[in-house]
């Protein structure tokens, strides 16, 4: 038999992602440096709260990198047990676009039960006509289809849990005392061969990476392990895995957090440095211009803008034009929130251009552009970073607003908004369905709050005005 | 002053015209009237004489910006069988506007006829005005033609030759005098953005009159977001002073944690666990709904409690930042050393200088709070204007949400003239001029 061949496919969010992924190895090459970039990064780097929520924020990216990695298989005829072509014998592909996560997830996808069941349930939430043991029928909990279905007796679900987490605790340990030792002898035999000042510090350095390292491989294993046999956040309405769909939700959090801001920040950058450079009339103009669009609500600027989408382009269910809604909704999200960062450029370019060496390059002749390039942008790039930062996590929040308000991503992708919009019917339900709520909390919360938590780490980092303020240091 | 509030105000114009011409070009170029009238009325199947219906009832069949007169009489889609419209019986001048969808070979036969009888199928004898084939693969063609005083009825009869020839939209006009002013008065950009301008909001697309349902639902509104304004900003001081004065300390790094965990959480998540804790466990409240007078407070005392929750963390995460400023600065340390309680130099000397940059942020908001909070109200079925447009948004009434837009607009202009007035009041350094 033929082994299934497979076609990438390149959705416009994958692009875009990997467009920003370029622009974020380039930033970082050409901030490294430069010794204000410098400074502030072994300053983050010696706190370990912000390094422990940039390792958890770069696990969502890892997550949702191996989600933007689309491919369809190809198909195959049953009847002929080879694969399909058409007349002129190209090949057909299945219509469905999956990724590498989904490959990797493949289980969970597949486990669907009928409708919803508790976390680590092993019977069905409802009841349903059941056939008994003694060939009777009755209304019961039936047994789920695939959550703990290698029990044959429902009692050993306690010590089938607890085994399997404490072997997911050893392997976790196990694995965060290896990487504990490796860092620590590479660490000392630098001590040895350079000689470095401070050995202490990068010790705790690699405790510190033991012990995430560690509690990364204990949850994953555990995840992996748990949730084979249970579905660890239960199942929803359609019996859909409720893990699965939270996983899928990261891709569409950090693609609106992060494309949004693609989109957004040239214009704002361009329209600043040109109205606080140039002055006169541009500046009259790029002031009107964010004057007015920061005067409109923002939630009814895109409300009305997703109107429009919704009545005109992507209108139908393929995974293309629910891609091109969400290009969509970062492109209204962008246009909407590019304001903010174009006025402070703007302010600090007016700063910039009375400072002498602004000055010196204009009375040298440097042209007006290559002044803007060279002079003023490098100097405005810690104010793009610090609003980038932290405008990343309202923007997963807004996310979760706008779908309430049923203007947010395509229905038929899976994103936290929609299930928290999901879950207020099943809350309402009696007795309570949790679950789905608590995936998405649980989900949202562990990207939104790390990433405020280094955001400010950045900013603290980058903006000496605040330094003055006396941060405690915990 | 007066003058620099005048002049403000005046300034003010472009900005709200710039906003109508943005939402002008957003609701009529990039989605126009017929996209409207397709989302409203449901399927992609639905035919020209419906949407041509729709848009006349909401008029907007009208021109966009200069109204030549043509007065839409009559809309008929052919495709295949025979059609007839009646042609009101004055005499005018008359024109046919014949769109096709698909360009493709095919003609359409079209007969102005004057008939005796007011059904053409009568038979009765029939004097022809026009006869005239029209081929299909042109997309549009105007034809224009008069009539002249008649006793009898005037039909208008239209054929294609078969289902599978392109469909055909043909509209029958009728020129009126209207005159200069009228020309530009009915159309769709006066009624449905200049009128704006005139706080004239028209009728929603359903037909429901927006004006009165403001005025009715500000009050709803307001009973929400007043009180949860003034507690939110006392609580949000209060804390982020405490934090100021225990700065450095466990105290403070703790609740800077707890405000960042804070406003980590979605806004939705506090509204789903509140009405599950307090409405549905312990039941002290209402989980949702809306009374008048005095029975109001018992509602909207957890969508307040929940609006004061929800702004907690990034309110005292901020104000603690001004508060530090302030407390750095040389005014304090010479506060300090005249040997004042820190308790006074927090309240007397920093409290007053943190109060501009906390202005700034507030005030700009008071105008604001007439237009409601979208998640709130239709969370706890608050007959709010926050639920007024958040169900616009949702039925896709385009009117509605165009007329929220504009008072968005027009609430963030005297918000920020307001912010300008209120630092006269708190900082004497500053002079409007």
């Amino acid at each position: 038999m033929e082994f299934s061949t497979f076609r990438p496919v390149f959705l416009y969010t994958d692009l875009l992602l990997l467009m920003l992924v370029c622009c974020a190895f380039v930033f970082s090459f050409f901030a490294g440096r430069r010794d204000y970039y410098r400074s502030a990064w072994n300053q983050i780097r010696r706190r370990r709260l912000p390094m422990l929520c940039a390792g958890v924020v770069s696990l969502y990216v890892a997550i949702a990198l191996l989600d933007s990695v689309h491919f369809q298989v190809r198909a195959t005829d049953t009847a002929l047990d080879a694969p399909q072509v058409d007349g002129t014998g190209q090949a057909i592909y299945a219509p469905e676009v999956l990724s590498l996560l989904d490959l990797a997830c493949s289980g969970l996808r597949a486990r669907e039960e009928k409708t919803f069941s508790a976390p680590f349930a092993i019977h069905q939430f409802t009841k349903e006509l059941v056939e008994g043991s003694d060939g009777n029928f009755g209304r019961d909990y039936p047994r789920l289809e695939h959550g703990g279905r290698h029990l044959i007796d429902p009692t050993q679900r306690r010590g089938d849990l607890v085994s399997k987490v404490v072997g997911a605790v050893i392997v976790g340990t196990g694995a965060g005392l290896f990487a504990m030792l490796l860092s620590l002898t590479v660490v000392g035999l630098r001590h040895r061969i350079q000689g470095g000042s401070q050995p202490l510090r990068a010790a705790k350095g690699s405790v510190g990476l033991g012990l995430f390292l560690g509690g990364v491989t204990l949850v994953a294993v555990a995840a992996t392990v748990l949730s084979a046999d249970y579905h660890v956040f239960g199942t929803d309405q359609v019996g859909q895995d409720v893990l699965y769909r939270a996983l899928k939700g990261c891709r569409i959090g950090l693609v609106i957090g992060s494309l949004t801001t693609l989109i957004a920040t040239p214009m704002a950058i361009l329209l600043g440095i040109a109205a606080g450079y140039f002055g006169g009339w541009v500046d009259d103009v790029v002031q009107y211009v964010y004057t007015t669009l920061s005067s409109i609500p923002e939630i009814l600027l895109i409300a009305a803008a997703m109107l429009i989408v919704s009545t005109r382009a992507s209108a139908g269910y393929t995974t293309l034009d629910a891609d091109i809604r969400l290009v969509w909704l970062c492109a209204v999200m962008g246009i909407v929130g590019w304001t903010g960062l174009c006025r402070l450029i703007r302010g600090e370019t007016l700063k910039l251009r009375e400072s002498e060496y602004v000055q010196a390059a204009e009375a040298l002749g440097v042209s007006a552009i290559k002044t803007m390039l060279r002079h003023i942008l490098p100097n405005v790039t810690h104010i793009i970073l610090i609003s980038v930062l932290l405008r990343f996590s309202g923007l997963v929040l807004t996310e979760a607003i706008l779908a309430y308000v049923g203007i947010g991503v395509h229905p038929s992708m899976d994103s936290w908004g929609k299930m928290i919009n999901g879950a207020r019917l099943d809350i309402a339900r009696d007795p309570i369905v949790w679950w789905n709520l608590l995936a998405a909390f649980l989900f949202m919360f562990g990207l939104v709050l790390p990433a405020n938590i280094f955001g400010d780490a950045v900013r603290d980092a980058l903006d000496p005005r605040l330094k003055s303020a006396g941060e405690p240091e915990p | 002053m007066s003058a620099y509030i005048i002049r403000r105000i005046v300034y003010a114009i472009p900005i709200l015209v710039g906003v109508n011409l943005v939402t002008f070009v957003l609701f009529f170029f990039i989605n126009t009237p017929d996209d409207m009238a397709e989302a409203h009325l449901g399927s992609r199947r639905v035919d020209a004489e419906q949407i041509a219906k729709w848009k006349q009832e909401r008029s907007y069949d009208l021109p966009y910006f200069y109204n030549a007169g043509w007065g839409l009489a009559t809309v008929r889609q052919v495709s295949g069988e025979e059609k007839s419209m009646n042609v009101p019986t004055a005499a005018g001048h008359f024109r046919l506007r014949i769109e096709v969808r698909d360009p493709g070979p095919g003609d359409l036969h079209l007969q102005v006829l004057e008939s005796a009888g007011s059904q053409p199928a009568t038979g009765s004898p029939r004097i022809v005005v026009l006869d005239k084939e029209i081929p299909l693969d042109i997309p549009v063609h105007e034809l224009e033609f008069d009539f002249k005083p008649t006793q009898q009825a005037n039909v208008v009869v239209i054929s294609t030759p078969s289902a599978e020839a392109p469909m055909a939209v043909v509209t029958l006009q009728r020129q009126e005098e209207l005159g200069l002013l009228r020309s530009f008065t009915t159309t769709v950009f006066w009624r449905k953005s200049v009128r704006l301008l005139l706080f004239q909001f028209g009728k929603s697309d359903d037909g429901r009159n927006i004006g009165d349902e403001i005025l009715s639902r500000v009050g709803p509104s307001l009973a929400i977001t007043v009180p949860t304004f003034i507690i939110g900003v006392f609580v949000n001081i209060t804390v982020s002073m405490l934090l100021a004065l225990f700065r450095g300390t466990y105290l403070d790094f703790w609740g800077v944690v707890w405000a960042v965990v804070m406003l980590s959480i979605s806004v939705l998540f506090y509204v789903i666990g509140a009405q599950w804790l307090f409405g549905k466990i312990l039941r002290l409240v209402p989980i949702s709904g809306f009374d008048t007078g005095y029975h109001a407070i018992r509602f909207a005392l957890l969508p307040v409690v929940i609006g004061v929750l929800g702004g907690i963390g990034s309110g005292v995460r901020l104000y603690r930042t001004f508060f530090l400023e302030e407390v750095g600065k040389d005014y304090v340390r010479t506060a300090r050393a005249k040997g004042l309680p820190e308790s006074v130099v927090l309240f007397k000397h920093v409290l007053k200088n943190a109060m501009i940059p906390i202005l700034t942020g507030i005030v700009v908001t008071i105008p604001f709070l007439i237009m409601g909070s979208l998640i709130l109200e239709s969370f706890f079925a608050i007959p709010g204007m926050g639920s007024f447009t958040l169900e616009a948004i949702q039925r896709q009434d385009f009117a509605v949400v165009q007329a929220m837009v504009f008072l968005g607009s027009v609430v963030y202009v005297i918000g920020f003239l307001l912010t300008d007035l209120s630092y006269t009041l708190v900082d004497p350094r500053v002079r409007l001029s």
